[in-house]
């Protein structure tokens, strides 16, 4: 007995494997005969009828074929097995190749190599997964018990992820905005340049930047790097903070956020726009007791930074501050509500409608006087039906955590 | 004032307490009583180190979860606790004796790595999702981390003398516990970057590994499902998934196809 089942779960394997190769083979054909540009994914309706299809399709199989013995093995285990190391394999060289590059070989090109997301061979790599899956599925919907209903929370769960998302990709909408203080825009451009129409106006109130204070850099004056002490290892600047370089001690004695020099090269605070910041630094050799002080700045856009030398090989610097936050004062007026007056930051997106805003860009060369801010509007319309599979498998992996054996009945 | 440069006395400190538990707990086989002082001891440890990493947010006024270093340190902080829980619960004396050896390891990286006291956080990353996310996926490794090692006694025992079946059994449960870990902190992901990105999936080269990871792992769990009675391929599979785990946490830094990834770890 345990032989015979040995031998059908190898013919099995057998089976899986080889549909495997027959996809991976079939699909890197396709993607040559189509001239290595991928597959397009369908957007509404089509979408909504491909899904409903697909899962007809294999509810009708499950309900009149389910003793056929090709139907039996495609919802086992080594068929399963065969369609996930398939799916491994092609995100394994996903994970290797640079995807999406405009400058990849005509190989990669017509092999899918280079776009495998959107390739023939993925396509059908994921269609064989959800097939098997589904299949799988429909088996254990009854008897409704514990152990099943904790299966169908990761597999069900899954296979709604799977497939709502990769076929909710054809009406997924990603437009960047970019919007000037003080102007209005009701359109944006696609990844692929293209200006698209916006359901909704924003207007740019106002762009606000929130630094966190410069660092203090210890850089080799010729050739403008850092030091190796300093590597990696760079303070943040605070005013009264003491801190240690080489042999040198170094005295934060101000610090300027928002500054300007004057004409005698010292700097004023300012709230002009391109002010930028500034320090002053004492600094003592901690072994020759050599004193030296003066100024020090990242400088901006238009004013070149300043440094200030120990004399020797090595200089003190300002890095350029990393933003903390940043955030725009928005006016989004849709048709037929009022205008809705409200902030978006980073992780913080605000709904226009149906669609969501991000916050992600300014003029970094600009930084805090930014005349612009670049948004992205997305439009999602299959998200609610991703987020139940997500919330399914959640579920799912609780249930994980309570099975498994008692060691100590082991024993 | 608590930084980095007072890591070295706590390190110090939890690792000598660690390590006197354990040969404490060892020696119990001897004298009972002297268990209980071995578990005192290795719990003291874990607070030092729990001290330190509350110190360390308090002075970062971020979460210490931002820089390769960082995970280390919670890595050294869940790997002791697993430890000791699991010993309290099932009495594996050697899963203590590699929680000690781990944490040792980790921490004479993060010593010989002497780190930055970076208190920038870049905007993306300011979000309640930031702690669950990865204290899920670094409690996740821990445990697999675990099973990894399981899985490599199984197969010495499987070519070089019997094995038990308990072994297994033990393999088993700690990819349970560590896959709903480590699917809990995919998903997490997912939904953090659909508010921070304005999309849950992007197969950025992070995600990518970490989904390459889970994969790893459900071949196990399937292998195991079907064949209960098969010993060495699920064991295989197992010590390979880890080494896809070790990428996706660190190797994905140095991968081409990761050059404008957003988890790149600052240094």
């Amino acid at each position: 007995m345990n032989r015979e089942k040995r031998k059908t779960s190898m013919h099995e394997y057998r089976q899986g494997f080889t549909i495997s190769l027959l996809i991976l083979v079939s699909g890197v054909m396709l993607e040559w005969i189509s001239g290595g540009r991928g597959v397009g994914l369908p957007a509404w309706p089509m979408n909504l009828f491909i899904a409903a299809s697909f899962a007809f399709i294999l509810y009708f199989i499950h309900t009149f074929y389910k003793e056929l013995t090709i139907v039996k093995i495609l919802s086992r285990v080594p068929v399963s097995l065969s369609a996930i190391v398939l799916f491994s394999l092609l995100t394994l060289l996903m994970g290797l190749t640079k995807q999406g590059e405009s400058d990849n070989s005509r190989f990669l090109n017509l092999t899918g190599i280079s776009h495998l997301r959107n390739s023939y061979v993925f396509l059908l790599s994921g269609l064989y997964l959800l097939t098997t899956l589904g299949l799988a599925i429909l088996r254990r919907i009854k008897p409704v018990n514990y152990r099943n209903i904790g299966f169908l929370m990761n597999h069900f769960g899954l296979w709604i992820i799977v497939l709502a998302g990769s076929l909710g990709s054809g009406d997924l909408k990603r437009i960047r905005v970019i919007v000037n203080e003080n102007e209005t825009v009701w359109y944006g451009y696609r990844a692929d340049g293209h200006p698209d129409r916006l359901p909704f106006m924003v207007k740019l109130i106002d762009f606000d930047i929130d630094y966190f204070p410069p660092k203090l850099a210890y850089i080799d004056s010729k050739t403008m790097t850092f030091s190796k002490e300093a590597e990696g290892n760079l303070p943040m600047l605070e005013e009264g903070a003491r801190l240690k370089f080489a042999e040198w001690e170094v005295l934060v004695e101000d610090l300027l956020i928002y500054s300007r020099p004057d004409s005698f090269g010292n700097y004023y605070p300012s709230d002009d726009t391109l002010s930028f910041p500034s320090a002053f630094l004492r600094l003592t050799n901690t072994v020759s007791g050599e004193q030296k002080e003066g100024w020090i700045s990242c400088g901006s856009a238009m004013v070149a930074p300043r440094f200030l030398s120990t004399g020797g090989k090595y200089a003190f610097a300002m890095t350029q501050p990393e933003s903390r936050k940043y955030s725009s004062l928005l006016e989004i007026i849709r048709e037929g509500s009022e205008p809705d007056t409200t902030l978006l930051e980073v992780n913080k997106p605000v709904k226009a409608g149906r669609w969501k805003l991000y916050q992600t860009d300014y003029d970094q060369r600009m930084g805090k006087w930014s005349s612009y801010s670049v948004m992205e509007a997305v439009n999602d319309p299959w998200l609610p039906i991703v987020y139940i599979g997500i919330f399914m498998v959640i579920a799912g992996s609780l249930y994980l955590f309570s099975i498994g054996k008692n060691p100590k009945t082991l024993e | 004032m608590m930084d980095w440069i007072n890591f070295p006395s706590y390190a110090l400190a939890a690792g000598v307490l660690w390590t006197i538990g354990v040969l404490l707990i060892y020696l119990s086989i001897k004298w009972k009583p002297l268990n209980l002082a071995g578990v005192i001891f290795f719990i003291t440890g874990i607070l030092v180190i729990a001290v330190f990493i509350t110190q360390l947010w308090m002075h970062l006024e971020r979460p210490p979860m931002r820089t390769l270093g960082e995970t280390r340190l919670w890595y050294v902080f869940f790997l002791p606790f697993i430890g000791i829980l699991f010993y309290l619960r099932w009495k594996y004396k050697w899963f203590l004796a590699y929680a000690l050896m781990m944490s040792w390891v980790f921490l004479l990286i993060n010593l010989s790595h002497p780190e930055t006291y970076d208190k920038t956080l870049m905007p993306a990353l300011q979000s309640p999702w930031f702690v669950p996310h990865v204290v899920v996926y670094i409690f996740g490794y821990a445990v697999l981390g675990v099973s990894t090692l399981v899985a490599i006694f199984g197969l010495y025992r499987h070519y070089f003398a019997s094995i038990d079946p308990k072994v297994l059994h033990l393999a088993d449960n700690l990819v349970y516990l560590g896959f709903g870990f480590l699917t809990l902190g995919l998903l997490f992901g997912a939904l953090w970057a659909k508010e921070a990105w304005g999309h849950y999936w992007t197969w950025d080269p992070k995600e990518t590994w970490a989904f390459l990871t889970w994969l790893g792992y459900l071949v196990y769990i399937h292998l195991r499902y079907r064949h209960p009675g098969k010993v060495s391929g699920a064991l295989w599979v197992l010590s390979l998934a880890f080494v896809v785990l070790l990428v996706a946490w660190f190797g994905v830094n140095y991968l081409p196809s990761a050059q404008n990834s957003v988890h790149v770890y600052g240094s």
